[in-house]
C-alpha cells in the first residue's frame, strides 16, 4: 500500500514539473494555460463592462430630466454606439468565452484546450481589438451610428470622419479572435472529452458553448462581409449600398442582421448553459429532461439564423418575405420555453438551496420570462411596426440581454469564484448585492416599456418637457444608479474575498460536474489522472472518483511521460490517441501585435505600409509553425 | 456500444431525424425567399415563374422530410427500448433528440408553409 | 452489462488540425455564401444585369481555366496518399505539380481581370463592385492555398513526420474546398450569360 502511495506521489510530482510554467513577464506573454487565459478574459471583459456601464450612466444622467445639457448630441451618439458595441462585442461574448476557457477543459476532464496557442492568440487579439476601438475616444472619433451602423448614415457622405472606420476595422479584427475561439471550443468539446463522456453525458454548459460556437462560425462571416463592403465603399469608392449606382442600403440591414440575430443567441446560449449548470447543483438533483434541454439549446441556435428579418419588419418588404421570419420568430420561443419549464421543474422537484448564485439564477428566470413575453409580441408584425424604434424595444432587449446574459454571468462569478481562487465570497454581502442589483435592474428598464408605448423614440439625446415621459425617465435614471451600486457591491465582495475569504476546498457546493473533482484552484495539469465518466453527473458518482485515485496509484492513464492529454472519439468518447500538447510560445502575442500594426496602418490609410506590415504577420505565422510537438 | 456499426440503418435514421428536418426548413426558407425575391424584385420581373408554385413544392418536400424524420426516429427509439444493447444510452438519447428536433422543425415547416401560401405574392407589407 | 471505464479504439482518427481546418472552411464557405447572396440580391434589384454599357461575361476562357484549377485536386489527393505511405518523392512531386498549375491559373486569372478593368471597374457601379470583390476574394483564397502548399514543400524537404502528415491532410482539405468554391464562383459570375 505504502509503495503505491509513494509511486502516486512521484507521478504527481512529475506532472507538476512537466506542466509548471516559470513566473515572470516572459511567461505572462507566452503562457498557453487555458486557466490563465480564461482569467485574463474575465478580468479584461469586466473592465470593458465597467467602461460601458460608465457610458450608460452618463446617458441616463443626460436623460434624467428634459432639456439636460450634460453632453451634446454628437457625444451622445458616440456614447450609445460604444455602449452597445462594448457590451455585445467586448463584454458579454468575451466574458462568456472566459468562463468557457477556464471551465470547458475542466468540465470535460481535459488538461487544456485543443489548440492552446490559438487560445492565447484569441485573447491577445481581443485585447488588441478592444484597445483599437477604444483609442477612437482619444480623437473624439468613436463610432457614432449605433452598434448596427446603418447605411447611408454610416457611408462617407454622411460620416466622412474615421468613426466608422474604427467600427469596420475594429470588428473585422475582433472577428479573427472570436472565430478562432469558436473553432477551439468546438474541437475541444468534440475531441477532448474524458473517456466515457459520450454526448449524452456532456455537461449542458458544453452543449451551450457548442451551439454558440457553431453560430459564431456561420454568422460572423456575414458581419465581416458587410464590414468589408462598407469599408470598400468608404475608402475605395465601391457602390454596394449606393442607390444611384445600383446598390441598395437595405443590403446592409440584411447582412448585419443575418449576423445580428444569431449573435443574440451567441450572447444568450452560454448564459443559459450557466443556468443549466447552477440549477442542478443548488436543487440537489440532476436537471429534469436533460435530452430536451440539450436539443432545445442546439435548436435555438439553429432557428436563430432564420429570424433576422424581424429586425426589418418596418422597412417595406413584401408580406410573404416577412411571413417566413414571423413564423420562425414565433416558433423559436418553444425551445426557450422548454428550457424554462425544465429549470422550473428541477427547482420544484429538488431541495433548493438559496445561495447567492441560485438567487441570480432565479432572478434570471423572472426577468427572462418578461423579456421573452415582449419578444413574442414583436413576432406579430403589426405590433412590431407600431413600437419599432421606440423605448419599448430598448426595454425588451435589455430584459433579454441584461436579464438573459448578465444575471447568469453574475451567478457564474459567485458560483465559480471558489474554484478559480480557492476562497469563498461573503454570502451576506452577496445576498444584499443581489437584491440591490435586482431592484435596480427592474427600476431602470421596466419604466422604458411605458415611455416607449408613450412614444419616446430610441437614441434621442434629449427631449422636451410635457410629453409625459419625465417621470419614467427619472425612475430609469434612479434605477441605473441603484443597479450600479449593486454591481459595486459585487466588485467589493470579490476584492475582499480574494485574500480574506474562507478556504473553499475542492467542492464547496456539492456540485455534479468534473471541475469540482480537482483542487481549488486546479493544478497546472488540471487532474492528476485522466478522469473517467459513467453518467451525466460525474462528480456525484463516488465510485468513479475512487477509481480515479486507484488508477493514480497504479499509474493507469496518468500520462506523466510528457505534456499529454487523451483525445477521444466524437460521439462515444472512446480513447483513440494521446496528444502531445504545445507549451509556452511567444508567437501568439507576436502575431496579435503584427495584426494590430496592420489594422492601425490600414485605419490611417497608409495602404502601402499596411501591405508591408503584412510581412510581419507572415513572419509570425512562420515562426509559430517552425516548431512542432513531438508526436509519439 | 457501437450500435451504429452493428446496424447502419439505426445510425442513418437517427441522423436523418436530427439533420433532415432542420436542413429541409433551411432549404424552404432560403430557396423560398430567393424565389420570392426573384419573382417580385424589379430587376427580374420578366422571368415568368410563380413563386407561389415553388413555395408549395418546397413546402411539400420539406414536410415530407420532417415526417420521415419523425417516423424513423420514433422507430429507433422504440427499438432501443426493447433491445437495450447500448450501455451508455447514447442511441436512445440521439433518437429522442431526433424525435424532438424533427417535431419542432416539422411544426416550423408547416407554419411557414401555411403562412406563405395564404398571402398574395409580391404584395408590399 | 456493466460498462468498461476506458475503451481504446484502434482506428486511425482524424487529427485535431483536420477538424480545425474543417471549421475554418465552414466559416469561409459562409463568407462566400454571403458574397454570392449579395450578388443575386443586387442583381434582382437592377433592371439590366450587367448594367448598360457592360458586356455580358464571355464563357469559354473562365470555364477552361476553372476546369484546369479543379484538376489540381488530383495531384493533391495523390499527395495525401503518398504522405500516408511515407513516399516522400511522390509527395513532393505532386505538391509541386499542384502548386505550379495553381500558380499558372492565378496568372491567367489576373490577366483576365486586368483586361476587364479596361472596360469597367469596381467604381463603375454595384455590378462592378460585387464582380471584382467576388473575383478577388476567390483569387486570394487560391493564393493562400499556394502559400500553404509552398510552406509544406519547404517543411517536407528533409523528412515527413506525423505532424507534417497532418499538415498535408489539412492543406489538402483546404485545397479541395477552394477548388469547389471556384466552380460556384465562376458559375455565379457567368450566370448572366448562361
Amino acid at each position: 500500500m505504502a509503495a503505491t502511495d509513494i509511486a502516486a506521489a512521484e507521478r504527481v510530482e512529475r506532472l507538476e514539473r512537466l506542466w509548471a510554467e516559470p513566473h515572470g513577464l516572459w511567461t505572462f506573454l507566452t503562457t498557453v494555460d487555458h486557466k490563465k487565459i480564461g482569467k485574463r478574459y474575465l478580468v479584461t471583459a469586466f473592465a470593458f463592462f465597467v467602461l460601458a456601464g460608465a457610458e450608460a450612466l452618463t446617458m441616463r444622467t443626460q436623460l434624467a430630466q428634459p432639456g439636460e445639457r450634460l453632453v451634446g448630441p454628437k457625444e451622445f451618439n458616440q456614447l450609445f454606439s460604444m455602449h452597445g458595441i462594448t457590451m455585445i462585442f467586448l463584454f458579454v461574448t468575451p466574458m462568456l468565452s472566459g468562463f468557457g476557457n477556464y471551465f470547458v477543459p475542466l468540465m470535460i476532464g481535459a488538461r487544456d484546450m485543443a489548440f492552446p496557442r490559438m487560445n492565447a492568440l484569441s485573447y491577445w487579439i481581443f485585447l488588441g481589438a478592444g484597445f483599437f476601438m477604444y483609442s477612437s475616444f482619444l480623437f473624439q472619433l468613436a463610432p457614432n451610428d449605433g452598434w448596427f451602423n446603418y447605411v447611408p448614415l454610416s457611408d462617407s457622405v454622411f460620416t466622412p470622419e474615421r468613426n466608422i472606420d474604427f467600427y469596420n476595422l475594429g470588428l473585422l479584427f475582433l472577428t479573427i479572435s472570436t472565430t478562432a475561439g469558436a473553432v477551439n471550443f468546438i474541437v475541444t468539446i468534440l475531441r477532448m472529452r474524458a473517456p466515457g463522456m459520450s454526448i449524452n453525458r456532456m455537461p449542458l454548459f458544453c452543449w451551450a458553448l457548442l451551439a454558440t460556437s457553431l453560430s459564431v462560425i456561420f454568422a460572423l462571416p456575414a458581419l465581416s462581409a458587410a464590414n468589408i463592403m462598407l469599408e470598400l465603399q468608404r475608402k475605395f469608392g465601391f457602390h454596394f449600398f449606393d442607390v444611384k449606382k445600383g446598390g441598395d442600403p437595405l443590403l446592409w440591414q440584411h447582412l448585419f442582421w443575418i449576423f445580428g440575430h444569431p449573435d443574440v443567441y451567441i450572447i444568450f446560449l452560454p448564459a443559459i448553459g450557466i443556468v443549466s449548470t447552477i440549477i442542478p447543483t443548488f436543487s440537489r438533483r440532476p436537471v429534469v429532461a436533460y435530452t430536451w434541454v440539450a436539443l432545445a439549446t442546439m435548436s435555438t441556435g439553429f432557428i436563430g439564423f432564420g429570424v433576422w428579418v424581424h429586425h426589418m419588419f418596418a422597412t417595406g418588404l413584401p408580406q410573404v418575405t416577412m411571413i417566413f421570419y414571423s413564423a420562425a420568430s414565433m416558433l423559436i420561443t418553444i425551445p426557450s420555453g422548454v428550457q424554462v419549464f425544465a429549470w422550473t421543474a428541477t427547482v420544484l422537484t429538488g431541495r433548493p438551496v438559496l445561495r447567492t448564485p441560485m438567487l441570480y439564477v432565479l432572478g434570471f428566470i423572472v426577468v427572462f420570462v418578461v423579456g421573452g413575453v415582449t419578444g413574442v409580441m414583436f413576432a406579430a408584425i403589426p405590433f412590431d411596426q407600431q413600437v419599432t424604434d421606440s423605448y419599448f424595444v430598448v426595454a425588451h432587449f435589455h430584459y433579454v440581454l441584461f436579464g438573459g446574459a448578465v444575471f447568469p454571468i453574475f451567478a457564474a462569478i459567485h458560483y465559480w469564484f471558489p474554484k478559480i481562487t480557492g476562497r469563498m465570497m461573503s454570502e451576506r454581502l452577496g445576498v444584499v448585492g443581489f437584491w440591490i442589483f435586482f431592484v435596480g435592474f427592474n427600476l431602470t428598464f421596466f419604466p422604458m416599456h411605458i415611455s416607449g408605448l408613450l412614444g419616446m423614440p430610441r437614441r434621442v439625446w434629449t427631449y422636451e418637457h410635457g410629453l409625459g415621459w419625465d417621470v419614467y425617465n427619472l425612475l430609469s435614471t434612479i434605477g441605473a444608479f441603484t443597479l450600479a451600486l449593486g454591481i459595486l457591491l459585487v466588485v467589493v465582495n470579490v476584492l475582499l474575498s480574494l485574500s480574506g475569504g474562507p478556504l473553499a476546498g475542492p467542492d464547496p457546493w456539492g456540485a455534479n460536474t468534473l471541475e469540482w473533482a480537482t483542487t481549488s484552484p486546479p493544478p497546472d495539469y488540471n487532474f492528476p489522472v485522466v478522469p473517467t465518466v459513467r453518467s451525466a453527473n460525474p462528480n456525484w458518482d463516488p465510485a468513479d472518483r475512487l477509481e480515479d485515485e486507484r488508477r493514480l496509484r497504479e499509474g493507469s492513464y496518468v500520462l506523466d511521460d510528457g505534456h499529454e492529454t487523451p483525445a477521444t472519439t466524437v460521439l462515444d468518447a472512446d480513447v483513440d490517441r494521446v496528444l502531445a500538447m504545445p507549451s509556452e510560445s511567444p508567437w501568439p502575442f507576436a502575431l496579435a501585435l503584427a495584426l494590430t500594426i496592420f489594422f492601425t496602418l490600414f485605419l490611417v490609410a497608409h495602404f502601402v505600409f499596411a501591405a508591408i506590415s503584412s510581412v510581419l504577420i507572415f513572419a509570425a505565422l512562420l515562426g509559430w509553425h517552425a516548431t512542432e510537438p513531438q508526436q509519439s | 456500444m457501437r450500435v451504429e456499426r452493428a446496424n447502419p440503418l439505426v445510425g442513418a435514421l437517427v441522423w436523418l431525424g436530427l439533420l433532415g428536418p432542420p436542413l429541409a426548413w433551411t432549404a424552404q426558407l432560403v430557396l423560398g425567399y430567393f424565389a420570392e425575391d426573384a419573382d417580385c424584385a424589379r430587376g427580374s420581373g420578366g422571368w415568368g415563374f410563380s413563386s407561389h408554385t415553388i413555395n408549395a413544392i418546397l413546402f411539400a418536400a420539406a414536410a415530407g422530410i420532417a415526417v420521415a424524420g419523425i417516423l424513423g426516429s420514433v422507430w429507433v427509439l422504440q427499438r432501443a427500448a426493447e433491445r437495450p444493447e447500448d450501455t451508455r444510452g447514447r442511441i436512445p438519447f440521439m433518437a429522442l433528440g431526433a424525435v424532438l428536433v424533427s417535431t419542432l422543425f416539422g411544426a416550423l415547416v408547416v407554419m411557414t408553409g401555411i403562412g406563405v401560401l395564404s398571402f398574395e405574392a409580391c404584395r408590399a407589407g | 452489462m456493466t460498462e468498461q471505464a476506458i475503451v481504446v479504439v484502434r482506428e486511425e482518427p482524424r487529427p485535431n488540425g483536420w477538424w480545425g481546418m474543417l471549421l475554418l472552411i465552414a466559416t469561409e464557405a459562409s463568407l462566400f455564401g454571403t458574397l454570392i447572396a449579395t450578388y443575386f440580391y443586387l442583381r434582382f434589384e437592377t433592371v439590366a444585369w450587367p448594367p448598360d454599357g457592360i458586356a455580358e461575361p464571355k464563357l469559354l476562357r473562365p470555364l477552361v481555366l476553372t476546369a484546369i484549377l479543379v484538376f489540381t485536386s488530383v495531384p493533391m489527393w495523390v499527395a495525401v496518399q503518398a504522405a500516408r505511405l511515407g513516399r516522400r518523392g511522390l509527395l513532393w512531386a505532386n505538391l509541386l505539380a499542384a502548386l505550379a498549375i495553381g500558380a499558372l491559373y492565378l496568372w491567367f486569372q489576373a490577366d483576365l481581370l486586368r483586361k476587364n478593368a479596361l472596360l469597367f471597374t469596381p467604381r463603375t457601379d454595384a455590378y462592378g463592385s460585387i464582380y471584382y470583390t467576388l473575383q478577388v476574394a476567390h483569387a486570394a483564397h487560391v493564393f493562400a492555398g499556394l502559400l500553404l502548399n509552398a510552406w509544406l514543400l519547404s517543411k517536407i524537404w528533409r523528412r515527413v513526420t506525423v505532424c507534417r502528415l497532418f499538415g498535408v491532410q489539412a492543406v489538402a482539405l483546404y485545397w479541395h474546398f477552394v477548388n469547389a468554391l471556384a466552380v460556384v464562383v465562376v458559375l455565379t459570375i457567368l450566370s448572366p450569360s448562361l
